[in-house]
């Protein structure tokens, strides 16, 4: 990715924009840029596939009889 | 049900912090320019272009367990964050509200882990070991 300055900006924006965060403005100037910019399309792409790698991980299970151990502490504090 | 899991992860999430902090460790910040792209490998042609691959075509047992070690090394505030964002799916606001942190901590914290897991994923391409898969 170059120096330019949309490009930094781009990069400091790059979540923003893949959770539809961004103001409709920004967002539209960031897409402009992408639209010219193919290291940074490539540094999105590259993103969201991490993004999307990590969020396939299946979850760790909690230990076996935790929910249940919970369910009963609660209705012990609950009196 | 809703409100009794945001309560539960509050819960769990200030017991974590408690339990991190009397260890009076410094916490290592992530910075941003450490992490953009500076015309690296992962850009690079030469490199395969994992990004169009399916998950489940790069996703194997080494790249599991590089994935775990690569969580693992996400400074602690930046972990809880991203656990709850991408992991558990919880909204930036519901986020902020469980961690006590503001909206644009909680982005800003979320964007440089993203970018410190890019950047080791991006390694590991770029290196070879996933070469095999990535073409498939």
């Amino acid at each position: 990715m170059s120096e330019h300055g949309d490009c930094r900006r781009f990069f400091e924006l790059l979540s923003e924009l893949m959770d539809g965060e961004l103001d409709r403005a920004t967002g539209e100037r960031i897409r402009n840029h992408l639209g010219t910019c193919p290291e940074c399309r490539a540094c999105r792409a590259t993103f969201a596939k991490t993004v999307e790698i990590f969020r396939t991980l299946a979850p760790e299970p909690v230990p076996p009889g935790f929910i249940e151990r919970l369910k009963t502490r609660l209705k012990e504090a609950q009196g | 049900e809703a409100k009794l899991r945001n309560w539960l992860y509050k819960v769990a999430a200030s017991v974590c912090l408690k339990k991190h902090r009397s260890r009076n460790r410094p916490e290592r910040e992530l910075f941003l320019e450490d992490l953009k792209p500076a015309g690296g490998p992962e850009t690079s042609p030469d490199i395969p272009d994992w990004s169009h691959s399916p998950v489940e075509n790069l996703m194997n047992d080494e790249l599991r367990a590089r994935l775990a070690r690569a969580v693992a090394r996400l400074p602690h505030p930046y972990r809880l964050v991203f656990n709850l964002r991408d992991f558990e799916g919880f909204s930036t606001e519901e986020t902020a509200r469980i961690l006590d942190l503001t909206p644009q901590a909680v982005k800003t914290r979320l964007h440089r882990a993203r970018a410190f897991l890019r950047k080791e994923l991006a390694d590991y391409y770029a290196g070879g070991a996933g070469a095999g898969e990535v073409g498939g």
